[in-house]
């Protein structure tokens, strides 16, 4: 008679351990990605000014974003997902989308960048193509540079008439380049809810940014040499600071 | 008694489910392909190399790296080979100081020979890839190199009318990052060199192997005052270490410093093997040195004195004899059972 107590007293606690995928009471997840200038959503082609009045074009704009956690009102870590591609479409937006526990949540974490442990990993190990660091991809660089964190691509009209100039392209890595962000929550999901977080990203922030602004006519290109780390390492703070919550 | 039925049903699905897995694991064994199991031959005097156990060897699989190996299509134009730049009668190293890539791009470190690589513990100059199979990916995508894409490469060889095919064989599984990576780990995992004069002569017993120069010579490697056996040691001749020989004042190409950005690894590289050095001219991590006399010249001086020179490099003096017979050991390391026996590898055939 023991067993079965032992045996049920198992059952029972399995579904009920916190914050566990086999969590029976979920609800879904949404985090959008939207691009936008001047508080208006566009599409990833928009042309828009940039501080020093060229007009700056993006073509491509990608990023990694690493160990997404929603920490619950008793302050524990829920895990959503190690690491997750962002690839922003033509239409500006991306969306990613997780079955989390039912619960009150009341931050949310993740990092801009891979991190070191997946980072130094073998890219061939990743079998699964749709596995964000599989090498389909194209995010590796090599041995001494490994993952791109942030692509962005694009082009330059310096005259605003019309005529792009030139292009500019930053692939940033490295640890330096590695950053943090958080939001503050005040989500109650229920069994078989749906919450959405709209995460704008500004298209300006990107470039001009204080002291990390970058000019894309005399620093055009960011290329995994560490030398350089340090336009790296402002890119990713841009990536950071256009980010916001709606 | 709903207890007890409850159990009873657990107990059932506990032993039914992995009864059906074991059926279905039986099932699709039986349609794998066999394969020919492969041992590594160990020369004498050589430890056992640690593999990496995600790579059993098999004949097949290494048949099939030695394929990719010697195929152009590797490249973005399908100009060049991995042994457009490895040659074989060079020892897998290149002709030149900086290997050309396609598109006539300019590499940036002289190409290193390829042999014993089971027992190496990382990879490249700087050693920043931990393993072989890692190490395939870096010149299949280097721009100065194959300037392609894993992704790419796969794509060709899917389409092509043998590959799909052998790698079915080999692996049991279809061309991906992963298989064709490994297949070229293991082929140039057998790259095993180990039978030279001076391996017949320290590890066969033949007394008659080494020449007395040599052997004269192999004092001289040993000895307190040239102390080259410190860094040169095992039966591989390195001992795996990342150090400055102070070849230069300042250092263009900063060696291990790229992999660790620490400023006390600038102009550090590792140290590499020495065998077969007869074969693997010019020297150095940037080909500078032509000869074996000017990479003697260079440390008989001492070095340039950078702040991260290895201190064992204080610099010594040598007549002529000792300089001839310190060369007569070198080549002694010269395997060309090794050389002659991988020319045959190259299906081209090409005599160079």
């Amino acid at each position: 008679m023991r067993q079965y107590h032992l045996l049920l007293l198992v059952l029972l606690i399995i579904p009920f351990a916190s914050c566990k995928k086999n969590n029976k009471k979920t609800g879904t997840y949404t985090m959008d990605f939207q691009v936008q200038t001047d508080d208006v959503n566009r599409e990833l082609s928009y042309v828009f000014p940039n501080a020093a009045n060229q007009d700056l074009k993006i073509e491509l704009l990608q990023f990694y974003i690493s160990d997404i956690i929603l920490v619950d009102k008793k302050g524990e870590d829920c895990d959503i997902k190690d690491i997750e591609l962002v690839k922003i479409g033509t239409d500006g937006k991306a969306s990613l989308s997780y079955d989390i526990p039912a619960g009150d949540y009341t931050k949310l974490k993740f990092n801009l960048g891979v991190p070191k442990e997946l980072n130094e990993a073998d890219p061939t190990g990743f079998d699964d193509s749709d596995h964000p660091l599989h090498v389909s991809n194209n995010t590796y660089w090599g041995w001494a540079t490994m993952y791109r964190f942030f692509s962005l691509e694009g082009r330059y009209d310096v005259e605003q008439d019309g005529t792009f100039d030139g292009t500019y392209a930053y692939h940033t890595g490295f640890e330096e380049s590695f950053v943090s962000v958080e939001y503050d929550l005040n989500m109650s999901m229920g069994k078989d809810g749906a919450i959405t977080n709209t995460f704008n990203i500004n298209l300006a922030s990107l470039f001009d940014n204080g002291a990390n602004s970058v000019d894309v006519v005399t620093e055009p290109t960011y290329h995994g040499n560490y030398e350089e780390v340090n336009l790296s390492v402002r890119v990713m703070n841009n990536l950071k600071s256009s980010l916001s919550m709606e | 008694m709903i207890l007890r039925s409850i159990f009873n049903r657990l107990l059932f699905l506990l032993v039914f489910i992995p009864a059906c897995a074991q059926i279905s694991d039986e099932t699709q064994q039986s349609n794998e392909v066999k394969t020919t199991p492969y041992e590594l031959e160990i020369p004498v005097g050589f430890t056992e190399p640690v593999l990496a156990e995600d790579n059993p060897l098999n004949q097949e699989k290494i048949a099939l790296g030695q394929k990719l190996f010697f195929d152009p299509l590797l490249s973005k134009d399908s100009s060049i080979s991995c042994a457009s730049c490895h040659f074989t009668h060079k020892a897998f190293s290149d002709t030149v100081r900086f290997s050309i890539g396609v598109d006539d791009s300019l590499g940036i470190r002289n190409a290193p020979p390829l042999f014993n690589l089971a027992w190496n513990e990382a990879y490249m100059r700087d050693g920043g890839v931990p393993t072989l199979a890692m190490q395939v990916i870096s010149p299949i995508q280097d721009e100065r190199e194959m300037h392609n894409t894993v992704m790419d490469v796969i794509d060709r060889l899917n389409v092509h009318p043998e590959y799909p095919q052998l790698f079915q064989t080999a692996f049991n599984d279809s061309i991906t990052p992963f298989t064709l990576t490994r297949a070229i780990e293991a082929f140039e995992w057998t790259l095993i060199s180990g039978n030279s004069p001076f391996d017949r002569f320290e590890y066969q017993q033949e007394e008659k192997a080494l020449s007395p120069s040599a052997q004269r010579g192999w004092e001289l490697f040993k000895s307190d005052r040239l102390n080259c056996i410190q860094c040169h040691s095992e039966f591989n001749f390195t001992n795996n270490t990342y150090q400055c020989n102070g070849l230069y004042e300042n250092y263009e190409d900063v060696g291990r410093a790229r992999i660790t950005h620490d400023s006390t690894d600038i102009g550090k590289f590792k140290v590499p093997s020495l065998r077969n050095l007869g074969f693997t001219a010019p020297y150095f991590h940037d080909g500078s040195a032509a000869d074996l006399n000017e990479v003697i010249d260079h440390y008989a001086a001492g070095g340039k004195k950078h702040f991260n020179q290895s201190e064992l490099i204080g610099g010594f003096e040598l007549n002529e004899q000792e300089r001839f017979d310190l060369i007569e050991f070198l080549c002694s390391l010269n395997d060309s059972s090794f050389v002659s026996n991988t020319k045959k590898l190259n299906p081209s055939n090409i005599e160079l």
